[in-house]
């Protein structure tokens, strides 16, 4: 059932960042932390969205092309047609998590802490990078939950002054964690894979590629190294980056 | 123990089982990992002249109970591409090449050129449902393209020649007695059937972004058994029946029919990668149970 289109209506638009905003539907789904849909706007195209909640469902969109530029002018009241959820979720680890996300690749990361029972979210730290201040998403959602959030920014506007992968290596240097989540773009993924290798530490990566067929893994266009990404992934171990 | 290996116009198979064209096909790491899901050779996706974007998503739809539609639109990154991928394939399991073009001309081009790859058969497509300039859009079904453009391919390879019809062509017989007569040694029945189209009621628009997809899946199996029938009285040639083959079963039906080796495809989604193993297993099962030695000696016994 979940290959069947579904229109919803939207109910909440959020501005999140000056390239990012979240739709918050009148629906819900079945979805774990991780899992995406296929959002379709008739007569243009149909791209994969993490879902950041899945009861209302909730997507943040960034505005990266015409597609996702189309779906920003939305309104509420407006329908929003998609199907799913698809892909593998991420497998949680209970005890002292790191989450690292590059940009609004911190979407998939936002879910995956929200499903951790409230008492438990001082266990997990969030590190959060983008080029300026002004890209930064999440930040205070993540506080809201009750995590730990530390910031980078290339240029240093807030936070830390640097790299996610800078700052991570730091904290895994100093604190023990027993698992680390990353989301963003494949070298900082492939960086934070590389340090949790080398620490022992359970990581997972959620990669991203092109989808075609998004979600029934037929067309071979998403495939990485051999991996399907749109079924076997999106969240794969750290290791396939290595 | 029973034998599953087939001779495919001289090339052997362990078992009848083809990675069917267009299914995970772009690359030689995915192709290894249908290897390792036990095929019994594998199909690369069509390429084209020129690398080509393909059409817009949805590509791929849920159409009905037990069948997909597609209109991909041959998105490949071109046949020079295509040669350094697929240069290097280093697997023992056969290689099948497989080329679409706008006209003969073309398609021998693109014949010779492929040949700079390992393939041990070439496959030429002139059925697709759903792209402007190709297949059935271009007329590429009838007897007469049919002919024209097998023989300017055979004049370019001695590799066995497969010619992939189309299961929505009525005289499907005199299709591949022309692709026969002009020297093609297999036939593959078939392509996608259709075109069909689904038009989401809440928005009032065709689901597909082409509009117009072929179908697959389990639900056009009759179709294609029907097909293979119908060639295997028409034709020498060996035929590979593509289009609804999911089980073991399947496989001793089509050959049943007049079938040779089987293609799958949207099995894929249903099954996974390993669904050639599971499909051979089931086949080695219903032959042991029913006493046949071999999977050859059923070929077409319903037409005796």
């Amino acid at each position: 059932m979940d290959n069947i289109y579904r229109t919803a209506k939207i109910t909440k638009v959020e501005v999140e960042t000056s390239k990012v905003k979240n739709f918050i539907l009148d629906t819900k789904v079945k979805a774990f932390p991780g899992q995406y849909v296929m959002v379709w706007i008739p007569g243009l195209n149909e791209k994969p969205f993490g879902v950041v909640q899945s009861l209302p469902l909730t997507l943040s969109i960034a505005k990266v092309g015409p597609t996702t530029e189309l779906i920003h002018k939305l309104k509420i009241g407006d329908k929003i047609t998609f199907r799913g959820p698809y892909g593998q979720p991420f497998t949680i680890i209970s005890g002292k998590i790191l989450l690292v996300g590059g940009g609004y690749g911190v979407v998939p990361l936002y879910f995956l802490a929200s499903s951790i029972p409230a008492k438990k979210r001082s266990k997990i730290t969030v590190i959060i990078g983008a080029r300026t201040k002004k890209e930064l998403p999440f930040a205070a959602k993540f506080k809201r939950l009750g995590c730990k959030v530390l910031l980078t920014t290339d240029d240093g506007s807030s936070g830390f002054k640097g790299f996610t992968t800078q700052l991570a290596e730091k904290l895994l240097d100093k604190e023990k964690f027993s698992a680390v989540y990353s989301c963003g773009p494949m070298v900082m993924m492939r960086k934070i894979a590389q340090i949790s290798h080398a620490k022992k530490i359970f990581c997972q990566v959620s990669v991203e590629s092109f989808f075609k067929c998004g979600g029934f893994g037929i067309c071979g266009e998403c495939c990485f190294n051999g991996l399907i990404v749109c079924r076997e992934g999106p969240v794969f171990d750290g290791k396939v980056l290595l | 123990m029973v034998d599953l290996s087939v001779n495919l116009a001289g090339i052997k198979l362990k078992n009848p089982t083809i990675l069917a064209s267009g299914i995970l096909g772009l690359d030689v790491a995915t192709l290894k990992r249908i290897v390792n899901g036990g095929a019994g050779a594998v199909t690369i996706k069509s390429l084209t002249s020129e690398p080509r974007k393909g059409h817009n998503n949805p590509i791929f739809i849920e159409a009905a109970e037990g069948a997909f539609m597609n209109a991909v639109g041959y998105a490949n990154k071109g046949i020079d591409h295509g040669i350094e991928e697929f240069k290097k394939w280093d697997e023992k399991m056969p290689l099948i090449g497989s080329i679409v073009a706008a006209d003969a001309k073309e398609f021998a081009v693109l014949a010779e050129k492929i040949q700079e790859t390992p393939i041990e058969a070439l496959e030429i497509v002139l059925s697709c449902p759903h792209t402007p300039g190709y297949g059935l859009l271009a007329g590429q079904g009838s007897p007469k393209a049919t002919f024209e453009i097998t023989k300017a391919v055979r004049k370019k390879t001695k590799l066995p020649l497969s010619v992939k019809l189309s299961p929505s062509i009525e005289a499907i017989g005199e299709v591949a007695k022309a692709a026969e007569s002009a020297g093609a040694d297999i036939v593959n029945m078939g392509n996608t059937l259709g075109p069909g189209m689904r038009i989401d009621i809440n928005r009032a628009s065709p689901t597909l972004a082409f509009k117009i997809g072929g179908m697959s899946g389990p639900a056009i199996k009759p179709i294609t058994i029907r097909s293979v029938f119908d060639l295997y009285k028409a034709v020498k040639i060996p035929i590979i029946a593509t289009g609804g083959i999911m089980t073991g079963e399947d496989v001793i039906e089509a050959v049943m029919a007049g079938a040779t080796a089987v293609g799958i495809g949207t099995g894929i989604y249903y099954r996974g990668l390993t669904v050639f193993k599971k499909v051979c297993r089931e086949v080695e099962d219903w032959l042991k149970k029913n006493k046949f030695k071999d999977l050859r000696s059923l070929k077409g016994i319903v037409h005796q």
